[in-house]
């Protein structure tokens, strides 16, 4: 195995493992915090491939002027290989456009999370999961069929807007995704720790009473849907300016719904830190299946993916069914301003679950990446 | 002149004229109604809404593809067939997965991953049978239509008399079954309040299972259908489900009879409405067919979640109430 082999091996773990840890975290933030099962989380991922898909390439060309009398999608690589040799030379017009495509996405996406939820988002689970089901499968469908958005069931072509980074590109990109994750990482993270945290995992626990105390249920909710649909969406961008392509056959369910799910099952659900180890563990046992599929390709008369497939849902079947907290379970809340000290022993006496006296005094990493 | 105008010849005119999008969406309507009746008797029985529904009709798809196909004989073998496998299927799933998690104490939520992943694992499991068929035996197997191996009567095609006999035959057993047996009545107990039902010694448990029977034996049934009109392959399941979900929450998810209503309306409508907008628009648009059952499903929660079964009774309600009451019931 050669050098290059294993580096790009990496690279791809790596990458992917941002990708889905950036839809993991909204998904945990949604179903393990606040208790909205979405179902059709693919649909924001698509939605912001959609965005970089449909908007990049074309703003490019008319900032550039290049090639004004041919046709866009038809001669789509032909424009893309021209716009790339302009972006090469310009980081200022590279930067301004990634940043721009985020922006655009993040308030498209925004828009598309509260309409997409708000037919069921005031009813009970089973109506929203068919609902949010329905949406991301209608979603699939128009991609796959408008092909002025993103080629249909062909692909369309996006810019290097970081070709000028020449041979560091791969890492520079890598080390973009990783600030980006770890920008959401922290701002959930903030997020579910501060009092609002508490205020939506109220909403999970009981809906009527924390209506009863004046909280908005339906707008919490719809609050928090909005704001993961448009921070998910920068998990589509990212992948579309990775592979350099959109492709609307691959936002699937099984890929982007389903495969989520799983990661932040087998991680542990209401806590960040679940989802991350889920999502490790999930991107390395796959990359691993893809990288030695060939070699069991040979000896089946079938693709490999149904195997893995089939591989996937009985895990998934064992993890609901013999351990379905997953493997870092979610802790009480701990409220500011209480003398655990004091009531801990006390509280302890009569079987109530508290967190560990060691709580109280944690360092700044500990405190930041606590469950 | 007055012979051509004779009932013959009017008969023969209608005959021949009796458009095929008719066929296409009765056909449709049909298959719909035999799953979401499944669909609404297991949420109303176990209040889960079951996502592996389309699964058994890809179960049934394939009996019909193995049976026309690979032996060669009447395609209408398929039907007891399919009916026993996807009730079987059903069974294991039930008992394999869902009851244990029941006792467990899992939420709709689990059971509606579970049932997710046991949807994924059944198509896999449909697609690397197509890719041996393909790959071992030199049969096309995807994206098959078995139009031709069907019996025609007249203008009427084979699939449209028996699925149309099938579905009366089956809302009158199950009419009968609720009404008249004491297992259904038991089945209805269930429905209203389980542990008030179990509490007076009906066995829920058997209850649901039996639930689960149908509704798989049924998917399976609609599924030997669907090639013998429509081009099938492993993914028929996934693009009946819309359809099926729209058709039950439009009926309301609270009766049976709801659902049958609800499923007719909706692929009459989407059928119908997809044609209209076809030749209105140009072909294209025949691509987001799916968006209408969306559409109408989402127009029916955020006004009235309660579907069609609450606005005919509430209808009936007010008809039936003496004057005094209609005119007086906003004061």
């Amino acid at each position: 195995m050669t050098y290059d082999l294993i580096f790009q091996w990496i690279v791809d773990l790596l990458m992917f493992f941002l990708l889905y840890l950036i839809v993991t975290m909204n998904l945990n933030f949604m179903y393990g915090y606040t208790g909205i099962p979405h179902f059709g989380i693919s649909l924001s991922v698509a939605g912001g491939g959609y965005v970089v898909g449909a908007l990049t390439g074309r703003i490019l060309r008319w900032l550039y002027n290049v090639y004004p009398q041919l046709d866009f999608m038809y001669e789509n690589s032909k424009i893309t290989d021209e716009i790339n040799v302009h972006l090469a030379r310009d980081p200022f017009m590279g930067i301004s456009m990634f940043l721009f495509i985020i922006v655009v996405s993040l308030a498209l996406n925004a828009g598309l999370g509260y309409i997409v939820s708000r037919p069921a988002i005031r009813l009970s689970g089973s109506y929203l999961i068919i609902v949010l089901i329905g949406m991301a499968e209608a979603i699939r469908v128009i991609g796959l069929n408008y092909y002025p958005l993103v080629g249909g069931t062909f692909w369309i072509h996006v810019p290097d807007v970081f070709g000028w980074m020449g041979d560091f590109r791969t890492e520079g990109f890598l080390i973009i995704c990783a600030l980006f994750t770890l920008g959401i990482f922290l701002l959930l993270q903030a997020m579910s720790t501060s009092p609002l945290g508490r205020m939506i995992r109220a909403v999970r626990e009981n809906p009527v009473s924390a209506e009863c105390v004046g909280k908005d249920v339906v707008g919490i909710r719809t609050k928090v849907v909005v704001l993961c649909s448009a921070l998910t969406s920068i998990a589509g961008v990212l992948y579309g300016f990775y592979i350099h392509a959109v492709l609307s056959t691959s936002y699937t369910r099984a890929a982007w719904t389903f495969y989520p799910w799983l990661m932040f099952m087998v991680g542990g659900i209401g806590n960040n830190m679940g989802a991350t180890l889920g999502t490790f563990i999930f991107i390395s046992f796959r990359r691993l299946i893809i990288f030695y599929k060939h070699n069991i390709e040979v000896y089946v008369p079938f693709q490999v993916q149904w195997l893995e497939q089939i591989l996937i849902g009985v895990m998934l079947l064992l993890i609901i069914m013999f351990r379905p907290q997953g493997l870092l379970p979610e802790r009480p809340t701990k409220m500011r301003g209480l003398d655990y000290e004091k009531f801990h022993d006390e509280l302890e006496n009569k079987d109530v679950k508290v967190p560990s006296k060691r709580a109280a005094k944690k360092t700044i990493l500990e405190r930041l990446l606590r469950r | 002149m007055v012979s051509d105008l004779s009932i013959l010849y009017i008969l023969k005119n209608v005959y021949t004229m009796f458009p095929p999008i008719i066929k296409d969406a009765l056909v449709y309507a049909n298959c719909v109604t035999l799953m979401s009746i499944g669909f609404t008797l297991v949420y109303l029985i176990s209040r889960i809404p079951n996502f592996a529904q389309s699964t058994f009709a890809v179960l049934g798809v394939y009996c019909t593809f193995s049976i026309v196909r690979l032996l060669h004989i009447n395609p209408y073998i398929a039907m007891p067939l399919g009916f026993v496998l996807g009730a079987l299927l059903a069974v294991l799933v039930y008992l394999g997965v869902v009851n244990p998690l029941l006792k467990y104490g899992a939420g709709p939520i689990l059971l509606t991953i579970s049932l997710l992943a046991i949807q994924q694992i059944f198509v896999s499991g449909v697609q690397i049978y197509a890719d041996y068929v393909r790959n071992v035996l030199g049969v096309y197997s995807r994206g098959f239509m078995l139009r031709v191996n069907d019996f025609r009567v007249g203008e009427f095609p084979g699939v449209l008399i028996v699925s149309t006999v099938i579905i009366v035959a089956a809302i009158v057993a199950m009419h009968l079954m609720l009404t008249r047996t004491q297992f259904g009545i038991a089945m209805r107990a269930t429905v209203e309040n389980a542990p008030l039902a179990a509490v007076l010694g009906i066995n829920i448990r058997m209850v649901s299972l039996v639930s689960w029977v149908l509704t798989g034996g049924l998917a399976g049934l609609a599924g030997t259908f669907l090639p013998l009109w429509f081009s099938s392959g492993p993914g028929s399941g996934g693009m009946l489900s819309t359809s099926i979900f729209a058709a039950s929450v439009v009926g309301g998810l609270s009766s049976i009879y709801g659902a049958i209503l609800g499923s007719y309306l909706i692929s009459l409508l989407e059928v119908w409405g997809s044609y209209l907008l076809m030749t209105q628009f140009g072909l294209w648009i025949g691509a987001y067919r799916m968006l209408i059952p969306l559409t109408l499903m989402s127009i029916v929660l955020m006004y009235e979640p309660g579907g069609m079964v609450t606005i005919i009774e509430s209808l009936r309600a007010r008809l039936s109430a003496p004057k005094r009451y209609r005119e007086g019931a906003s004061t």
